[in-house]
């Protein structure tokens, strides 16, 4: 699904290349649940983001289902990001200015869907995420786990093949975030999507089927 | 979709409220007065255009040589009439006479009423836009005929049906209403009109008439003309230039003149109606101008402090268009979601500006002396009214919706996002913009205040303290005892008779000779008869010689001139020549100058005094009368119109003070002075909120910088001063700018002004000073606030 090839990632610091990526050839399978671990500075955000996108290497080649992605338009970048990717952030990142039911339905009108099918697929989320009670709540009325859970299923409201998850656990507490991993695990298994996760801990790599290591911009393990 | 964003917008507006209200009360102050202006400048373009062959219509105009400038005209000859119209049969449809409008008197019954009036051929009837309401529209072919406008004709008759009713005009002429006429707009140059009577009856009347008509000599009149359809304007204005000079051939003393005529078009009457060297220089034209431009100055003000507040808040809506970016939205869509909030927020401005514009419309209307209306049902408003909201809305939600659909998702969602330097230009432009025309504006409101301060400053050479001035016709042969009468209840000092009011000259002339004038010299003057108590009266200043007095009988040819007359004559040691004044028609005689008297300024108080000559003649239009000091005002006056009723049981009695006239003169400078004050502080006032929602925008942004710096030890005073100076820096460049601008437009605006004020450097200087200050003050709220907050609260928020 996945193929990075000869990945590179510098800045020019004072005329000397101060490298975040070098050489990352990385190649993950649909169906895969990847945890990118390493320390603070290692890379593995900045890697996160070119693999969602939202960064693009100094060098290197990264295959999308078998295409070539880097340096796309932004048009056909937003058409990716609509039909294949989806985000999970560490600080959530809801619209502050929309409800929970609005801000999970925002991407279906990104994807021009009809008014019905959206309603669907908006009630099917918000009722196999609990969160039924708090459709009509703007972000700021709701916890940290609750915001998260609405940011997942924001993300999913596309049924992207890919979901892309920085630290999602990051400003959780433990028990939340045993739910939000118990729920990606859950998605990973039953329903197919692939998962790549940055995190910090040890506990959370666990649950997924594969670990990358990153120390100074490389793959160790 | 679309529904989506309005749902947006709104939420996001309702969120940031002091954005919010800041953004609508500057859009909406700036709307609503270009709501006005255009409500005005309509009205001023669509002046004199009620006729349906307006096009066709022209007056005929004249340009005399006068010591080697052209002098230029709306009042001709009357015998031109004829003329034109034996000569160019083809052209005009038809060529109309007429007096200058003026008052009369109209008696009916026991009513009398004064009321400004016009005589005019019966063709006439075809020039003026006349809606005909009752009786006839030919109703000036009888010589004894009188159309009176919907107005008048209740006021003399109310409700009963006035055709056929006969009205006495001042003494001397008794017509019957023949037609009443809806009453003409405001913007007609024959608003005043009230009544049209046949010119026909004015000859029959008046003997003088008759030898007029015949007159090269008089420009008195004036003539209307149509054209005949599919006739040019501009080449009968050609053909017609110079049948005055050929009729009059050459060598009589009037072709010196050397007169050539010219159309005047009926569409251009009002707002060209200025004249200089025989060319047209324009005239109300370029108050439509200015004002136009103010009132896009105004909108382009606030229209940038939407542009301003809105990129202020970039940082704010950065994290929104980073998460909008990441999942789906193309940038395309994301602008029209800004666009939506910026079309949202004029529309939301446009209906509270209709609602202040509603409210302040009566005051705006006694500013303009218009009677403006918002058209509120008519179709072609509305859809203007949409566009201009589209536009408006589009116009300045483009730059922030561009600026902000280019962010960079990723920078945007890492929290890289930085008020870069790339922001800060374009909006310190924008407030250099908005500050430059803020201190153009004030420092000219000043000027023009200092202006009319210097005019109403100026030495009158009359007292007008308790001085009086009433209209009268007919008192020849009872002055002596009217003027007896009226000193015997005890409240009047003294009472004097003139033709002319105190304040203004009635009558000019030429035909006057005098030891060492140069035979090519085309003299013109003043005229003022007057009773030979009236410099006692006025408490007028003698120079030289003496004063009328009733005890020499030859004081009927004696004169006293002013001391302009005395310079433009060039006249040495005055007392006692003759000077003659001889007329092709009326007068030859001569007069002695008996005394030299200082100006009295009777006309513009901008103006040089003109040369004026005083005769001691029993004619009189007015009565000047004296009020003793400390009287009972009103107990005063009903004493006068006790007497003045005796005498004149026909006028209606009609005072003024005449101070109160010689303000009047003011009312136009005072009018654009208080249009332009108002016009300076909302300019002002809407930089300021700007400038407020800037600070308070950027105080936000600086928050942790200033926590930073307040831990490592900055006083309260040092960090207003850091926030501060990014303003200030802008508001003297703003000065800088608009300085050199301010002296060159006030000094062309002077320029219209004989006597006129020197602009001094401290006007410029306190002006600055004065909106550095206010600038200051505005922003020391939120400055003087942020350097405050504990830096514990801004840090901790990191």
């Amino acid at each position: 699904m996945i193929q990075l090839s000869n990945i590179f990632k510098w800045y020019n610091v004072g005329g000397n290349r101060s490298f975040v990526l070098k050489d990352i050839n990385l190649t993950i399978n649909e169906g895969e649940f990847v945890s990118i671990m390493g320390p603070s500075g290692s890379g593995k955000s900045t890697l996160l983001h070119i693999l969602g996108l939202l960064d693009e290497p100094n060098e290197g080649s990264y295959l999308f289902q078998e295409q070539e992605v880097l340096h796309l338009k932004e048009k056909q970048r937003s058409t990716l990001y609509k039909e294949h990717i989806g985000f999970v952030f560490q600080a959530y990142h809801l619209i502050d200015e929309l409800t929970v039911y609005e801000n999970i339905e925002t991407p279906l009108i990104y994807k021009n869907l009809k008014g019905s099918e959206r309603k669907a697929i908006v009630a099917d989320l918000i009722d196999r995420f609990g969160i039924v009670g708090k459709k009509d709540l703007f972000p700021a009325q709701l916890s940290g786990g609750q915001q998260q859970l609405v940011g997942i299923a924001r993300a999913l409201a596309t049924t992207p093949k890919l979901l892309l998850a920085d630290e999602p656990t990051g400003n959780l507490n433990s028990k939340q975030g045993e739910e939000i991993m118990e729920l990606f695990k859950q998605l990973n298994q039953e329903d197919g999507v692939t998962i790549i996760q940055v995190t910090h801990s040890e506990k959370n790599a666990e649950y997924g089927s594969r670990i990358i290591e990153l120390l100074d911009g490389q793959v160790v393990k | 979709m679309f529904q989506n964003y309005i749902k947006i917008a709104w939420r996001s507006l309702i969120k940031n409220r002091l954005h919010t209200v800041i953004n609508i009360a500057g859009l909406s102050t700036g709307l609503t007065v270009t709501l006005l202006i255009s409500l005005w400048v309509r009205d001023e373009l669509t002046f004199d255009r009620q006729h349906p062959n307006y096009q066709n219509i022209a007056q005929v105009m004249i340009n005399t040589q006068q010591n080697g400038i052209l002098e230029t005209s709306k009042t001709v000859a009357a015998p031109l009439a004829e003329a034109l119209r034996s000569n160019y049969r083809d052209a005009f449809k038809s060529v109309v006479l007429a007096r200058q409008a003026g008052d009369h008197l109209l008696h009916y019954e026991d009513k009398t009423l004064r009321a400004t009036g016009k005589f005019v051929e019966k063709e006439g009837t075809n020039i003026l836009p006349l809606q005909i309401l009752n009786g006839k529209r030919d109703g000036l072919i009888k010589p004894n005929s009188i159309m009176l406008s919907q107005e008048m004709s209740q006021a003399i008759f109310g409700e009963t049906d006035p055709i056929g009713k006969t009205l006495k005009v001042d003494d001397n002429m008794l017509v019957s209403v023949t037609g009443v006429y809806k009453d003409l707009p405001n913007n007609s140059t024959f608003k005043e009109v009230k009544y049209l009577i046949p010119w026909s009856l004015l000859a029959a009347v008046d003997k003088n008439y008759s030898k007029l008509e015949k007159s090269w000599e008089f420009n008195w009149f004036e003539i209307f003309i149509e054209l005949n359809p599919q006739i040019s304007m501009s080449s009968v204005s050609k053909e017609i230039k110079d049948l005055q000079k050929n009729i009059l051939k050459d060598n009589t003393p009037l072709s010196t003149y050397s007169p050539s005529l010219f159309l005047h078009p009926m569409e251009k009457w009002h707002l060209y109606g200025d004249w200089k060297d025989g060319k047209n220089t324009g005239g109300l034209i370029t108050f439509v101008w200015l004002f136009s431009i103010i009132g896009f100055f105004v909108l382009l003000l606030a229209a940038v402090n939407f542009i301003n507040l809105s990129t202020a808040k970039a940082q704010k809506r950065a994290k929104e268009v980073g998460i909008r970016k990441a999942i789906g939205s193309n940038r395309k869509q994301l602008m029209l979601q800004f666009f939506c909030e910026s079309v949202l927020t004029t529309f939301l401005s446009y209906l509270l500006a209709l609602a202040l514009a509603y409210f302040s419309l009566p005051f705006f209307n006694d500013l303009s002396v218009k009677s403006l209306y918002i058209p509120y049902t008519d179709l072609n408003f509305l859809l203007i009214s949409i566009g201009f909201v589209l536009l408006i809305g589009l116009l300045s939600g483009a730059y922030p919706a561009l600026l902000l659909s280019s962010f960079n998702a990723i920078n945007t969602l890492r929290g890289l996002f930085s008020t870069s330097k790339k922001m800060v230009t374009p909006r310190q432009v924008l407030v250099v913009i908005q500050f430059t025309i803020a201190t153009i504006l004030s420092i000219g409101t000043i000027i023009i205040f200092q202006q009319i301060q210097h005019a109403k400053n100026r030495q009158l050479g009359y007292n007008q303290k308790d001085l009086i001035s009433f209209r009268m016709s007919n008192f020849n042969g009872r002055n002596e005892a009217f003027r007896n009468n009226l000193l015997q209840t005890g409240v009047l000092s003294d009472v004097a008779q003139t033709t002319s009011p105190a304040t203004d000259n009635w009558s000019n002339a030429s035909g006057f000779f005098w030891e060492g004038k140069n035979s090519t010299f085309k003299d013109n003057f003043s005229l003022v008869a007057v009773s030979p108590d009236y410099g006692k009266t006025l408490e007028w200043k003698m120079m030289a010689g003496r004063d009328f007095s009733k005890d020499f009988v030859s004081d009927s040819s004696s004169v006293i001139l002013n001391e302009s007359a005395i310079r433009y004559m060039g006249i040495k040691e005055p007392i006692g020549k003759t000077i003659r004044w001889k007329d092709e028609t009326f007068s030859d005689a001569s007069y002695t100058i008996i005394g030299v008297v200082k100006d009295l300024v009777s006309q513009s108080p901008y103006e040089p005094v003109y040369q004026t000559i005083y005769f001691m003649q029993p004619a009189a239009n007015f009565l000047l009368a004296r009020l003793k000091p400390g009287i009972n005002t009103q107990d005063a006056l009903t004493k006068i119109k006790t007497v003045f009723n005796k005498y004149a049981p026909d006028e209606a009695f009609e005072f003024s003070f005449v101070k109160d006239d010689f303000t009047q003169k003011f009312s136009f400078e005072e009018r654009v002075g208080k249009l332009a004050l108002i016009l300076t502080l909302l300019t002002l006032l809407i930089s300021c909120m700007g400038i407020f929602g800037l600070v308070t925008f950027m105080a936000e942004q600086r928050k942790k910088e200033i926590g930073i710096r307040k831990v490592l030890g900055a006083n309260i005073q040092s960090l207003t001063q850091l926030l501060s100076f990014e303003f200030v820096k802008l508001v003297i460049i703003s000065t800088l700018i608009a300085i050199p601008f301010a002296w060159w437009l006030t000094n062309k605006w002077l320029e219209n002004f004989s006597l006129k004020i020197t602009i001094s450097w401290w006007t410029f200087a306190y002006t600055s000073l004065a909106i550095l200050l206010v600038a200051l003050f505005t922003i020391s709220f939120q400055t003087v606030k942020t350097a405050l907050a504990n830096p514990a609260d801004s840090l901790r928020n990191e």
